[in-house]
């Protein structure tokens, strides 16, 4: 029981947090169709900014609420600056995020160092359920990613606001004919799937080791998500996350991470290869 | 004679080698309703997008009450009061048809009641259905009410009748009218039934080859030669610039 239940909460641990990140992937493809190559590093800034506000001593919930604020500011100011120039050229800012990927990733080398750092846990305790004891803190992360997926599921179907973004996914063209502020819009969504990818890199950074490269270890699975789940839907991006998180979370226990992650995309080949437009089916962009 | 709402001034577009809209000029007075007609690739839609901002002319001017809006964004012209509903459908299938109609209406503080335009296109019973479960002609209608919860002083009407049986031909054309006459909207369609634009009782403008070939009334148009010859006969070559 013990040997198959704590694999699987650590597997939904993962899987919790990759969603995250992916659903931020998922609001800046599916809103502007911009496949933002340096959302791992926006993930990655957000586990440092974690790491800094325990060194400046704001503690753990100062970094938390530092994180999105920080992390969407950036996201605003490279939407400002560079994406809001190559709206409709999809390779242009394949090639202009990864430009500004390498570049993140260097002035975090630059400022930081290239050795990993860490972000002390808030709390070490342990809770019993039922015969198997797990960590709070991650109980804690689980909760905390629950929760932002709820909101961001809410605020999607519930609010004027995801109604108008619902609106620009499926149709731009006619929701700028309809009166839609298309480009404010843009920027609000990048604003807010940077912020997620900066919130979850700040729950994330005092469970793992924070280096420069981390961010790459998010992107790519987040990627597949989308691919796997359907992209956009924002019910792919669970079933994605939990289809490529999980299985490769669970597979590291029985063989390697490096076969287990040749697994997964294999898995997601096949997906892909039978179901183009992913498990749920959301529109193909 | 009403003052222009619409006014437009030697328009030219072209898309590569062929000329969609000819330096057309010509004026629409405030509160008329006009129908446009022509065979297909006369510029009709084209005409259309430049209105409302989604193509852009390489010539001329698009005055909206005196203002100019020829290089406007989309947005800006709708907020400005100009609707337009699209050839095909254009509603939204994944959303419900509530929140279609909610959608346009986000922005304005006195947009219609959903209930009274549900009403007015016989879908309150479908209000919390995915427009893409409705029938062409009920999409039609839907993509109208859009367009009308925006209270526009220029409604832009392309092709509202296609896919329509008879009887929900001639509710649009009463609905068209009544909008019109009563609520004084000044309304242009495009369409290719020529028993719906009778129907509307109203001038009709006939395109040809980007320009305004006729301009008269239904029995004038009608009756002119030229007019049957491109309605039924041969059609005119596309231009090339």
């Amino acid at each position: 029981m013990i040997e198959i239940a704590i694999p699987l909460m650590d597997a939904l641990s993962h899987v919790l947090i990759l969603i995250l990140v992916a659903l931020g992937l998922m609001i800046i493809f599916g809103l502007m169709g911009v496949i933002n190559m340096a959302h791992g590093e926006l993930f990655m800034i957000g586990a440092y900014v974690m790491v800094m506000a325990q060194q400046w001593g704001i503690g753990y919930v100062g970094g938390l609420i530092l994180a999105p604020i920080i992390v969407g500011f950036l996201g605003w100011v490279i939407e400002r600056g560079l994406i809001c120039h190559i709206y409709h050229r999809p390779i242009d800012t394949i090639l202009a995020t990864w430009g500004l990927s390498i570049a993140l990733k260097q002035a975090v080398v630059l400022t930081f160092g290239p050795e990993a750092q860490s972000a002390p846990l808030p709390f070490d305790m342990r809770v019993g359920i039922g015969v198997f004891e797990y960590p709070l803190y991650r109980l804690m992360v689980m909760g905390a990613s629950i929760l932002l997926i709820c909101m961001c599921f809410w605020v999607f179907k519930k609010t004027d606001f995801g109604l108008a973004a619902r609106a620009v996914i499926a149709r731009p063209q006619t929701s700028e004919i309809l009166g839609l502020n298309t480009a404010k819009i843009n920027r609000t969504s990048f604003v807010a799937g940077a912020a997620l990818a900066g919130i979850a890199g700040a729950l994330i950074a005092p469970t793992i080791s924070v280096d420069p490269q981390m961010g790459l270890g998010y992107l790519v699975p987040g990627f597949l998500s989308l691919l796997v789940g359907g992209v956009g839907a924002l019910s792919g991006v669970i079933v994605g996350g939990a289809a490529v998180g999980g299985s490769g979370s669970l597979l590291t226990n029985w063989i390697s991470p490096v076969a287990s992650q040749i697994v997964v995309f294999l898995m997601a080949l096949v997906i892909i290869r039978m179901r183009p437009n992913g498990l749920i089916g959301g529109r193909k962009k | 004679m009403p003052s222009p709402l619409l006014h437009i001034k030697s328009l030219t577009k072209r898309f590569g080698g062929v000329v969609a809209v000819d330096h057309m000029s010509f004026e629409i007075p405030d509160g008329s309703l006009t129908a446009i007609i022509g065979p297909n690739g006369c510029g009709k839609s084209t005409l259309f997008n430049l209105i409302c901002g989604a193509e852009r002319p390489q010539k001329g001017q698009i005055l909206f009450e005196g203002a100019d809006i020829t290089t406007a964004k989309p947005e800006d012209i709708c907020k400005m009061g100009i609707g337009r509903k699209f050839q095909n459908p254009s509603v939204f299938d994944e959303m419900t048809v509530l929140e279609n109609l909610r959608l346009p209406a986000l922005r304005l503080q006195n947009a219609p009641t959903s209930a009274e335009m549900l009403s007015l296109i016989g879908l309150t019973d479908r209000a919390a259905d995915q427009a893409g479960s409705l029938s062409h002609g009920e999409k039609q209608w839907l993509e109208i009410a859009m367009v009308l919860m925006q209270r526009p002083k220029l409604l832009l009407l392309d092709e509202p009748t296609a896919g329509m049986t008879v009887a929900e031909t001639r509710k649009t054309a009463d609905i068209i009218k009544t909008l019109n006459r009563e609520d004084g909207m000044t309304i242009m369609v495009i369409e290719h039934d020529v028993r719906f634009i009778e129907l509307l009782e109203c001038p009709v403008m006939v395109l040809a080859g980007g320009e305004i070939l006729k301009s008269g009334s239904f029995t004038d148009i009608s009756n002119d030669d030229e007019v049957r010859e491109l309605y039924f006969g041969r059609r005119r070559e596309v231009k090339h610039a």
